[in-house]
């Protein structure tokens, strides 16, 4: 069987079937990362990182890991909406309030207090989502994580940390 | 929280993020410790939660418009496939190298003749550094034009080979 990094040297030279054959074999790692970085876009994303996939595969190196290369990749991607949600959220956040301090507006309290794990993992702030899925559901190294977002070792450790101390502090019933 | 319990409990959050058991010692060291076992109770807890998040699939449907598009971004920006080179250029580029190839050794010879003669001609006449520092210039000159002149010859003879075929070619 091609390795990753035999399939890539041939989608450089153009061919489609090594490119699929990449495509199946990260299909559900690569969904599955998606789905818990960004939930709500995990399909465009799985589209666009192969978009970036193709059209950055000249700049691949053969000598490394062809799956660190696609989850940062796929990371990058995940951080770019995820700051582009950000921005729209500051609007939307802004017409909120707006609407809260008109006269007779009623705060409804949330449905639902107790937060699962799902919920959970989503309140989580990003730099520290990215670095558990990664090391939880992934079961990447911690100089893997540290190559594919892009920041030390030694940060990668003391996120994860403070990942799971932040979901369990959340755990409690507000 | 004592020295031992923080690192107890640091290597408990290892072994969650590694989905394995805590270490022996270390549960040991939990069941007499009321924080270490509140520790350990949370982190099964999360471990629990966490093994229970659903991991979906990707729809065949999703997977296919992603193989579309993915094959048409390759098919956009593939390199142009060059154009085969004519039929009987290789042997038309040999015809066209061959007189420079038999050329070049007469070339050769003859600079080596000159320095030759030189040499005994001018023995007695001049210094003998001087004649070795002339000889020296006379090489690296003649070397380094003979360089130039057939190092450009492979590109004219391509050159020539195309242009002699599309000659024969209608």
């Amino acid at each position: 069987m091609n390795s990753d990094e035999q399939l890539m040297r041939r989608v450089q030279r153009g061919d489609e079937g090594a490119l699929g054959e990449l495509m199946e074999r990260y299909r559900p790692r690569l969904f599955g990362f998606l789905m818990k970085r960004a939930p709500d876009a995990a399909d465009d994303l799985f589209q666009e990182t192969w978009i970036r996939v193709v059209r950055a595969r000249d700049s691949f190196d053969p000598e490394r890991r062809f799956s660190t290369w696609l989850f940062q990749i796929a990371n990058n991607l995940c951080r770019d909406r995820g700051r582009r949600r950000r921005v729209e959220e500051g609007y939307l956040q802004t017409a909120r309030e707006e609407v809260k301090s008109a006269p007779g507006f009623l705060e409804t309290p949330p449905l639902d207090l107790r937060l699962d794990m799902h919920r959970r993992l989503a309140a989580l702030p990003e730099r520290l989502r990215e670095v558990l899925v990664l090391r939880y559901y992934h079961q990447l190294g911690e100089a893997d994580i540290a190559e594919i977002v892009g920041i030390p070792r030694g940060t990668v450790k003391s996120r994860l940390h403070s990942a799971v101390r932040a979901l369990r502090d959340q755990e409690a019933p507000s | 929280m004592s020295e031992p319990c923080a690192g107890v409990q640091e290597r408990m959050v290892e072994a969650l993020l590694a989905q394995r058991d805590a270490g022996a010692p270390d549960l040991a060291h939990a069941e007499s410790c009321d924080a270490c076992r509140a520790h350990r109770d949370d982190l099964m807890a999360l471990r629990a939660g966490l093994d229970a998040e659903p991991w979906p699939e990707l729809p065949e449907a999703l997977a296919e418009r992603a193989r579309a598009a993915a094959f048409a971004e390759l098919a956009a920006t593939a390199e142009p496939a060059r154009a085969p080179l004519p039929e009987g250029f290789g042997r038309q580029l040999v015809r066209v190298l061959a007189a420079p190839a038999l050329l070049l050794p007469v070339i050769v010879a003859w600079n080596a003749a000159v320095l030759f003669f030189a040499a005994e001609l001018l023995a007695g006449a001049v210094p003998a550094a001087v004649l070795t520092t002339a000889g020296a210039f006379y090489a690296l000159a003649a070397g380094g034009s003979v360089a130039l002149l057939f190092g450009s010859i492979p590109f004219v003879a391509q050159l020539e080979a195309r242009r002699r075929l599309c000659e024969v070619t209608p």
